[in-house]
């Protein structure tokens, strides 16, 4: 799931300054399970922000409100009066919720409350690390199932590299070396070969260096025909 | 001591309440600042309520819970303790003395030694400066 962190309370005080009444929006999906931007922690935000105000007296009026998934228009179609009457909205979710709300009411200010980290999992409670770069390009058939783009510091394709030691990542020796554990992974399948295997070096266009990427599912698209059953744009 | 001085307890109700009664019969008294609320079990408290505590008036809050290799509800006063840290973070954050809100834990036998803690923090909080929060929390 997409991991994110809440800024810090100061920071969020910020950018509130000379607003009045200020919604915080939280989503119920990946940020809600990440500890993130749940009904909790937009609750944890207002009671803090609460405090900033009445001390430094800033008169905020605080609504708070939680949607299933933020990045969905019909998600927040429904809270369309709180986000109207407004006059800055502080999103909880992933930087896709904020985003979306902010394309909906353009001339809303929308800020984000948290800052989004990476897509990763829970290792143990209280404990999230990222295990996938959405980097366009899955090469996990041959890894094992461990991902080198994201778990690797280098990102390397054929490894491990000279810094590996102890199975232990030179760049931080609290990370296990990917590539090490390729290896431990690829030798209990019994699929050695492929540690041989070199690999070509990664296509990093079908990444974001590529520019913003987009996915059509054409099957999906509501696409009208005209009467020799050519499509028609919209 | 500051007489208006106002500390709100969150008290499990088990190892941590039993404690403060057993004092309370042996003849000592709470610190009159402190107000308790008793709780099922500290682990049940959630970080807006400790942070509602010092917005609606108090000017400090103890979370007061079972030890934590002995606790009633097994990990409730360790959750108390991160729920405690975190707010301590958040009050550093927006410059307030973490000092405010404290974790203690207590064995039900050990009233006395409790109140000596109550005493203790309750000192320090009085040579804090006073938290003026300029308008009432809505």
């Amino acid at each position: 799931m997409i991991r994110a962190e809440r800024k810090p309370v100061s920071e969020i005080a910020r950018m509130l300054t000379g607003k009045k009444n200020v919604l915080v929006v939280g989503c119920k999906t990946c940020v809600a399970i990440g500890h993130a931007g749940g009904e909790k922690e937009v609750s944890e935000l207002i009671s803090a922000l609460k405090i900033v105000s009445a001390r430094d007296g800033h008169g905020w009026k605080f609504e708070q409100t939680v949607v299933e998934r933020q990045c969905e228009k019909e998600w927040v179609r429904p809270i369309e009066d709180k986000i109207v009457s407004a006059d800055a909205v502080v999103s909880l979710a992933c930087g896709l919720g904020a985003q979306t709300i902010a394309d909906m009411y353009p001339a809303k200010q929308v800020y984000p409350g948290v800052n989004t980290m990476f897509l990763g999992v829970p290792e143990e409670q209280g404990v999230f690390v990222e295990k996938c770069l959405a980097c366009g390009e899955c090469v996990m058939f041959e890894t094992g199932g461990i991902c080198p783009v994201a778990r690797c510091a280098k990102s390397m394709r054929n490894g491990a590299c000279g810094g590996s030691a102890d199975g232990k990542c030179e760049v931080n020796l609290d990370t296990d070396c990917a590539w090490y554990m390729i290896y431990e992974r690829l030798k209990l399948q019994g699929r050695l070969d492929l540690i041989m295997k070199i690999s070509e070096p990664k296509d990093w266009a079908k990444s974001h260096a590529g520019g913003r990427r987009k996915i059509v599912r054409k099957d999906l698209l509501i696409q009208p025909t005209d009467r020799t059953g050519t499509e028609v744009k919209k | 001591m500051n007489d208006k001085l106002k500390i709100v307890a969150f008290v499990c109700e088990n190892h941590a309440m039993s404690a403060i009664r057993a004092a309370s019969t042996a003849g000592e008294s709470l610190p009159e600042s402190i107000r308790i609320i008793e709780v099922p079990c500290t682990g049940r408290i959630e970080t807006p309520q400790l942070l509602d505590a010092i917005g609606d008036g108090a000017d400090a809050v103890a979370v007061i819970g079972c030890l934590e290799e002995n606790c009633y509800h097994d990990v409730g006063s360790m959750l108390a303790r991160g729920r405690v840290n975190r707010i301590k973070d958040i009050m550093k954050d927006i410059s307030l003395e973490p000092e405010r809100i404290e974790m203690i834990n207590s064995a039900s036998v050990s009233g006395a030694m409790l109140m000596m803690k109550l005493r203790q923090f309750e000192s320090r909080v009085a040579a804090m400066p006073v938290l003026v929060l300029k308008e009432a929390i809505k």
